[in-house]
């Protein structure tokens, strides 16, 4: 388990991170998502022990990252933004040194050689990093971040500078890596997140704007009140569909358009009123054929938590 | 500690800094050696080793200028920074990683020293003392070194501060030469480290003289840990 609490972090007056709390376990890939310099990096290398918080604590499988470091760090693998690696080094000098570096217990033999195979390195074991492609060398680090096979993963934006297929096998390999491991990676490709995560974390200047289960995003109405747009395709009359929630106080907007017996609508609410309007529609034999939350996409959520919308508006 | 020094012999020698300094030293140590020794017919090694020590202001500065900056400036560090070991274990082990590349160049060019004994004007002891006295010089500029580059962002910035500060501890003695009144003498006293050399060239080895020098660089090596466990503060 990894527990983020109260994680406050100050660059002289600058505050990058402000009361900042969540936790993750095993088997979970927490997406980590938020503008450019919103923090991210910052919380990640707080996360590795790279740096310390101003305030707050981080524990990692219970050490403290600040007072058992040691311990704290065993149970960590750390893939910065950009790959550590040394350019002059082969591929298997670099991961044998890397292995004796993170004091990893074991036939480091046999350990390299499982890594390279599972992260696709085998043929590029003699080739100096130096002379490798963009995606050879995320596979590198990435292979150097697994190398002890830590509890937990904190990948910053492990998809960076990739092509469309590379990305795909970075993905993944990140899901596989989830049986063994839990993962926290951040990325500004929201489909990505999308497609592997299971958590997401939203961030935005500091502060946490949301965390919770994928599923919960965006149908979670948030501090803003924001509302929750469905849209329905019912077998029935335009007016007959009207005249059923027409008394209903949670709904904000409604349009329909009817199209060959059905009924397109279109229902702004004020809340989550899914189960109502289920009962509702029932309750007038109005069969449901298909119910979507417009702004359950992630791209929709992130924009709205984060403000971008508005902004974006206004310019 | 192993590993981290493992990794910067490694380092040292896949590139081109180790090469660099074992060079240009053993050249110009040869060079002093047929110039003052062969040519000028001086039997002591020392006065060779002595004129050579104003070589370390330029040449340890390319041996430590990577150690810290080079990491911090291609984001390598966080390979260190994340890795379950104490930051003390860091910093020895880039020392003397740093110190082992300085004693095989400073050990290559024994070979002058044992032309010199084998004329059998030197004693092997004597020639023994003057190389630990010789050896313990470049560990305390190698301490400065390693220090200026945990506190610069880049390569070169580490080189030229470096030896801007080599240049300063290696002049310290003529400062006491030109006489500055007692401060300044105090001052100069305490940072001119090829003043403490004095007593090696003439075979004494002096255990005053070699508790300074290992204190000087044991200082520098803590100065070391303390800006390298600031950066997760800063």
């Amino acid at each position: 388990m990894i527990e983020v609490q109260s994680v406050t972090k100050k660059y002289g007056k600058l505050t990058a991170l402000e009361d900042f709390s969540f936790e993750f376990g095993k088997g979970d890939i927490v997406g980590f998502i938020g503008p450019n310099g919103a923090g991210k990096s910052t919380m990640m290398r707080i996360m590795t022990g790279c740096l310390a918080p101003t305030s707050g604590t981080v524990k990692i499988n219970g050490f403290d990252i600040v007072d058992d470091p040691i311990k704290a760090k065993e149970n960590i693998g750390y893939l910065p933004e950009k790959p550590p690696l040394y350019p002059r080094f082969t591929v298997s000098e670099y991961l044998n040194t890397i292995f004796e570096i993170k004091q990893i217990k074991g036939n480091k033999k046999e350990r390299v050689k499982e890594i390279t195979e599972l992260t696709g390195l085998s043929e590029a074991g003699k080739r100096r990093i130096g002379n490798l492609s963009k995606g050879y060398c995320q596979r590198v680090g990435l292979a150097q971040a697994i190398l002890s096979y830590p509890s937990f993963l904190v990948l910053d934006e492990p998809t960076a500078g990739l092509d469309p297929g590379q990305k795909k096998e970075m993905l993944l390999l990140v899901k596989k890596l989830s049986r063994r491991s839990g993962i926290i990676l951040s990325s500004h490709i929201l489909s990505e997140i999308d497609s592997v995560c299971n958590k997401i974390l939203m961030i935005n200047k500091g502060r946490l704007v949301s965390f919770g289960a994928r599923d919960e995003i965006g149908i979670k109405r948030d501090a803003r009140g924001q509302e929750l747009v469905l849209r329905y395709v019912i077998s029935g009359k335009k007016s007959d569909v009207v005249s059923a929630v027409s008394d209903m106080s949670e709904i904000k907007k409604l349009t329909a358009s009817e199209k060959d017996g059905n009924t397109e609508c279109t229902i702004t609410a004020y809340s989550d009123i899914r189960k109502k309007l289920f009962t509702r529609f029932a309750q007038h034999s109005l069969p449901i054929m298909t119910c979507f939350a417009v702004n359950n996409t992630l791209e929709a959520a992130f924009l709205n938590m984060t403000g971008e919308k508005d902004n974006k508006m206004q310019k | 500690m192993k590993a981290i020094f493992n990794k910067e012999i490694k380092a040292y020698f896949l590139s081109v800094h180790a090469y660099i300094f074992i060079g240009v030293f053993l050249l110009i140590s040869g060079y002093y050696f047929v110039a003052y020794n062969l040519m000028g017919e001086n039997a002591e090694i020392g006065n060779m080793l002595d004129n050579t020590i104003v070589s370390f202001v330029f040449l340890i500065p390319i041996l430590t200028m990577r150690l810290f900056a080079d990491e911090k400036h291609t984001g390598t560090s966080s390979v260190y920074m994340s890795a379950p070991l104490k930051t003390w274990q860091i910093v020895i082990g880039k020392y003397f990683a740093a110190c082992v590349v300085f004693t095989a160049a400073v050990l290559l060019s024994l070979f002058s020293g044992l032309v010199i004994m084998a004329e059998g004007v030197q004693t092997a002891g004597e020639i023994f003392t003057v190389y630990v006295g010789y050896l313990l010089i470049g560990y305390c500029f190698i301490s400065v070194g390693m220090f200026v580059s945990s506190a610069s962002e880049s390569q070169l910035t580490a080189a030229i501060i470096s030896f801007g500060v080599c240049f300063l501890l290696y002049l310290a003695d003529w400062l006491k030469e030109a006489g500055g009144g007692k401060v300044l003498d105090f001052i100069a006293d305490i940072i001119s480290v090829a003043g403490h050399y004095e007593k090696f060239l003439t075979g004494v080895l002096s255990v005053a003289d070699i508790c300074y020098f290992l204190s000087f660089a044991a200082l520098f090596v803590f100065f070391t840990v303390v800006k390298t466990e600031s950066e997760r503060y800063k």
